[in-house]
């Protein structure tokens, strides 16, 4: 399989007055297409420092990050967003909705933002409710949800727009192990009959073990 | 305690903008209060300050009217009454003309004796030559006159007074004040009073005396005794306090008015800063009670917080508000005070009034917020689960619905007694009402909106339709802005309709020059025409203030009609065969002004108290006008004359076929002697077109002020919101949405709040507009209001634009927003 997210040399440190913390050292990493890649390791190692970087929410202080074979440091702000919408899926730890949207329009937001016909995805988010589990849900308001379903809303929204890449920071960390579980399935289902490359963080070796390959970080360096 | 205070300071200081807000808000409340309260007496000392030129420290007058058997009458009757009173003074006054260097000046002539004046009317004399003693033909002029014509001590004037030219010395000079005040038409000058009496033939009387009451309490005694002294004569009060009343009233009204409106914005501001500021601390009151705190602790934390904004503003507030009456006496001075620096008249106890206003502003407004904040268990507190009710919506919209139907609905049926108050509950309505239903409202917009915004600005415009949804910040500054804007809208369509009222008053005019004169009859008439440009003329017969007796009420201004002539002169809207119907008998038409004033009826009577005695009137009918403020009736001229006891014209109307303003230079020039008050209709208006400018101009700085704090309040809720927002913004560039989206969707999101606004604003506008004539008829005149729609639109955009600017810094902040980092805080 091609790889799909490469790291060269990445490097980030963070400026505390006059403290610099390294949080990310030299970190040169392949991801392969339909990979479903945990990274674990303990609080503090650089793990979501560094998933932030391979979906671009984040500027390196130095190295690259390629995703497709393009190098997102040479990107603009319209190019970023449009890879943020297109060619990754976000999914956190605290699911991150907006709350007054109800479901439906939660899930379509990326959408939204790329400036499509909400029309022409109608049967795409029947799709996606069945695949979440959520048909019953669609005018639910995130207030109304339990934690799990939030969860599964954030995951249909980072799947909405179809992107290869799902990026998931501790998506199990806020659930309890058995609906926690589930979640985990249901992205194995999504990498499985998809092909998406799902690279999660987690702390749970049970949620590791749905997932083909694991990345150990300890002080910002990657242990294999 | 001192520990209380100190977490309480340290809160007010750490959120500089809203502390800012706050205190502006309270203060500006307080400090107009305090210049409404502070004004209305200091207006009543302005109005005495213009009658003492003509009165001193008199509080009663003597004088002949029409009914008197001569124009000049003895001192001594009332002299009989000296032990109760500090002094009598008695005088001869006319008005003359002054000629210097080729030029004719109106000239008040005041005949006194020296020793008399000073008591009365104390003035101080500058320079002195020859004065003493004051007899003959000396003169004494003001510093000010002397200056501008070039006068000195020692000149000879030439004064033309009952129509013979006479020559006078000038012997002193005076500082322009008291008698030799300039009053804005005369300049004075002093005589000796038996001068003027020898001319006129009437030594050792005099044609008016001013007394000064020892005891006031007797003061309507005195009247009493003296009436029978002098049973022919007219003895009153120099100035009524009715009249004073009148004068301050007209002013305060309107400052009323707005610092209500300032006071309402004010009460907004501040409680949903608290709402926000409660919220804010419910983590910590959550702690506090959770290490057990009762809920009076933690409300009485805020409730300080609350006072100290409200003892920090009042104390602003005080001092601004002595700042704020200092300017709108300027701008309400008349021009020929504007020497007279004026003395501001407030008491501690209006500032005492303005702080402890400021301290109950803050602290009601507070204490909604603090009381929900309190009721909330501790348990919801700390797991930050907020159960919304959804009762309290209908609640709502129906409250809201009820208290804009009364508004929309009472105005007819409210008499005439409780237009005032009542007004001001239904104004008060309105605007509570529209509050309440602005979530309803906004909603019933957006969705209106979010399709438009489909087409004009693609899915950008559907995301901030669905942001504003049930978006506090921008319910609160549509909220905002609908207050300020109604309340602007209202004030604005007042001042707009009065200024074009009194021009359509002149136009109602048919004529072209006003003319007063002294024994103006037929002659007089005859002469005028004679006059090149006169084209035709009608003296009128007229009467001023005539009091009713059965309603105890008075008319301000009747006019003797000649059915055959008046509608030439008038163009007031009047069946012709009504005016006809008057000649029948002691008929009378009244305006509807009056008519709704005093519920009466066609067919109802009123007994008129004349110079002849009381007379009954047949009331015939109704017709619209403005004159003298609506209080205006016709009857026939030849009824008014009888019991009127008149034989001459009061005015006469003059209309022209040449350049009026030369027609009356050659009036003024040809009835010299007469010494004529002579003005064009254009003159007129131009006159009552300043009056009023100075009064708008203060009321559009006090509007102005009302949209300031607006946009203040508009920046700190957009300020707010935005903090509250940044998680979700940072949520939405996560999912991939750039920076120049995020501009655009603020800025759609502003425009969307500023349309709404404004246009909750003209709503509710126009229901407060439809209630102010209640306003207008209890104050002043029954003024038709002219809605404007480019007022309408222009609301509208202001309302765009403040939204808009006011959110340029928070949708550039935002689209620079650290996105990691705002997404890891909860
Ligand atoms: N914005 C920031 N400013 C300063 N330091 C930061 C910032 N973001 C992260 N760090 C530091 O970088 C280090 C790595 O943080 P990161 O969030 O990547 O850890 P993590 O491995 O995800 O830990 P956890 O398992 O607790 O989520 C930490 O020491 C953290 O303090
Ligand atoms: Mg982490």
């Amino acid at each position: 399989m091609p790889p799909i997210i490469e790291t060269f040399k990445l490097c980030k440190t963070f400026k505390l007055g006059e403290v610099e913390v390294e949080v990310l050292k030299e970190i040169d990493l392949t991801i392969n297409e339909g990979e479903f890649v945990s990274i674990m390791g303990p609080s503090g190692s650089g793990k979501s420092t560094l998933l932030y970087l391979m979906g671009g929410l984040d500027k390196p202080t130095s190295g690259r990050v390629r995703v497709k074979e393009v190098d997102l440091s040479i990107m603009t702000d319209k190019e970023e967003s449009v890879f943020r919408r297109r060619t990754v899926g976000f999914v956190f730890q605290f699911y991150n909705l907006v709350p007054n949207l109800n479901v439906e329009e939660n899930i379509m937001l990326p959408v939204l933002l790329d400036g499509k016909p909400l029309k022409a995805y109608r049967n795409r988010l029947d799709e996606i409710l069945e695949t979440v589990g959520l048909a019953d849900r669609r005018r639910h308001t995130p207030r109304e949800l339990s934690g799990g379903q939030q969860q599964r809303v954030a995951i249909a929204r980072a799947l909405i727009n179809e992107p290869d890449i799902i990026l998931a920071d501790e998506p199990i960390g806020n659930l309890d192990t058995k609906t926690g579980m589930g979640i985990m399935a249901l992205l194995q289902k999504i990498n499985q009959v998809q092909g998406k490359t799902i690279v999660q963080v987690t702390h749970s070796m049970e949620a590791a073990a749905y997932g083909q390959r694991i990345i150990n970080m300890r002080d910002g360096k990657v242990e294999e | 305690m001192g520990i209380i205070i100190k977490f309480v300071l340290k809160n007010i200081w750490e959120k500089k903008l809203r502390t800012l807000l706050i205190l502006i808000s309270v203060m500006l409340s307080s400090a107009l209060f305090f210049a409404t309260e502070a004004l209305s007496d200091t207006a009543k000392d302005l109005f005495i300050e213009r009658m003492k030129v003509y009165y001193g420290t008199a509080d009663l007058l003597i004088y002949a009217t029409h009914n008197s058997p001569s124009n000049f009458f003895y001192k001594h009757q009332a002299e009989r009454f000296a032990n109760d009173l500090e002094y009598i003074v008695g005088s001869i006054e006319t008005g003359g003309n002054l000629i210097v260097n080729q030029e004719t000046l109106r000239l008040g002539v005041k005949g006194f004796t020296l020793p008399e004046l000073q008591k009365m009317n104390p003035f101080f004399l500058v320079a002195q030559r020859k004065l003493y003693p004051f007899q003959g033909n000396k003169i004494i002029l003001s510093k000010r006159t002397a200056e501008e014509y070039d006068l000195k001590l020692g000149d000879y004037l030439e004064i033309e007074v009952f129509g013979a030219k006479r020559k006078f010395l000038i012997t002193a000079l005076a500082e322009p004040v008291g008698p030799f005040q300039y009053d804005g038409q005369n300049i004075n000058a002093v005589v000796p009073l038996d001068t003027l009496a020898t001319i006129l033939n009437a030594r050792g009387k005099v044609a008016t005396l001013y007394l000064k009451v020892r005891d006031p309490a007797r003061k309507g005694e005195l009247i009493q005794k003296l009436s029978e002294a002098y049973p022919r004569y007219q003895v009153r009060e120099t100035i009524t306090g009715r009249e004073m009343e009148e004068y301050s009233k007209s002013l305060t009204t309107s400052f009323q008015m707005m610092g209500t409106v300032v006071l309402f914005m004010a009460v907004y501001i501040i409680y949903t800063s608290f709402k926000v500021i409660t919220r804010e601390r419910l983590p910590v009151i959550g702690t506090f009670r959770s290490i057990g705190a009762t809920r009076k602790m933690t409300s009485l934390v805020l409730m300080i917080e609350s006072i100290m904004y409200g003892v920090i503003g009042g104390l602003l507030g005080c001092g601004l508000g002595i700042g704020v009456l200092y300017l709108i006496m300027l701008q309400i001075l008349p021009e020929f005070l504007r020497n007279v620096t004026p003395t501001l008249r407030y008491s501690p106890p209006q500032l005492g009034a303005a702080f402890v206003l400021a301290i109950l502003i803050a602290f009601i407004s507070s204490l909604v917020p603090i009381l929900k904040a309190s009721r909330i268990p501790v348990k919801e507190i700390i797991l930050n689960s907020n159960s919304k009710p959804k009762e309290k919506k209908r609640w709502q919209i129906i409250t809201g619905m009820v208290l804009i139907g009364a508004a929309a609905s009472l105005p007819p049926f409210v008499p005439f007694r409780l237009f005032l108050p009542t007004s001001m509950i239904l104004i008060f309505a309105s605007i509570i009402g529209f509050i309440l239903l602005i979530p309803t409202l906004t909603n019933l917009f957006l969705t209106v909106f979010a399709r438009v915004y489909l087409y004009l600005f693609g899915n950008e415009g559907i995301l901030a339709a669905k942001n504003l949804r049930d978006n506090k910040g921008i319910l609160n500054n549509i909220s905002l802005l609908a207050i300020g804007i109604s309340s602007l809208l209202m004030i604005n369509t007042i001042s707009i309709s009065v200024a074009q009222e009194v021009t359509n008053f002149y136009r109602d005019g048919k004529f072209q020059i006003w003319l007063w004169t002294w024994q103006a009859d037929r002659g007089t008439e005859a002469l005028l025409r004679k006059i090149d440009g006169v084209e035709a003329t009608y003296g009128i017969y007229t009467a001023n203030y005539v009091e009713i007796t059965n309603l105890k009420d008075r008319i301000n201004l009747v006019h003797g009609v000649n059915q055959y002539k008046y509608l030439d002169y008038w163009a007031i809207n009047v069946d012709p065969t009504l005016l006809a119907e008057l000649d029948t008998g002691r008929k009378i038409l009244i305006s509807n002004t009056l008519r709704e004033r005093w519920q009466v009826q066609k067919g109802d009577f009123l007994v008129l108290k004349m110079t002849r005695g009381e007379r009954k009137y047949q009331i015939i009918g109704f017709f619209d006008s403005l004159m003298w403020n609506g209080s205006f009736a016709l009857m026939a001229d030849r009824y008014l004359k009888l019991d009127m006891n008149r034989q001459y014209y009061d005015d006469l109307f003059i209309k022209t076929n040449k350049d009026p303003a030369i027609v009356s230079t050659t009036i003024k020039e040809q009835l010299k002697r007469r010494s004529p008050y002579v003005s064009t209709m254009a003159e007129l208006e131009a006159e009552n077109i300043q009056a009023n400018a100075s009064m708008f101009r203060v009321m559009r700085g006090f509007s102005l002020l009302a949209l300031v704090i607006g946009t203040f309040g508009v920046f700190n809720n957009l300020i707010i919101s935005f903090l509250e927002r940044q998680r979700s913004l940072a949520l939405l560039r996560s999912i991939g949405m750039s920076k120049n989206q995020s501009i655009k969707m603020f800025f759609i999101e502003a425009l969307t709040g500023g349309l709404i606004g404004g246009i909750i604003g003209v709503l509710s506008g126009s229901l407060l507009i439809s209630i102010s004539p209640l306003i207008m008829k209890a104050v002043a005149a029954d003024i038709p209001l002219h809605h404007s729609l480019s007022l309408y639109l222009s609301s509208i955009l202001a309302g765009v634009l403040i939204t808009v600017t006011a959110s340029t810094s928070p949708a550039f902040k935002s689209s620079n927003l650290d996105i990691v980092t705002a997404l890891k805080y909860e």
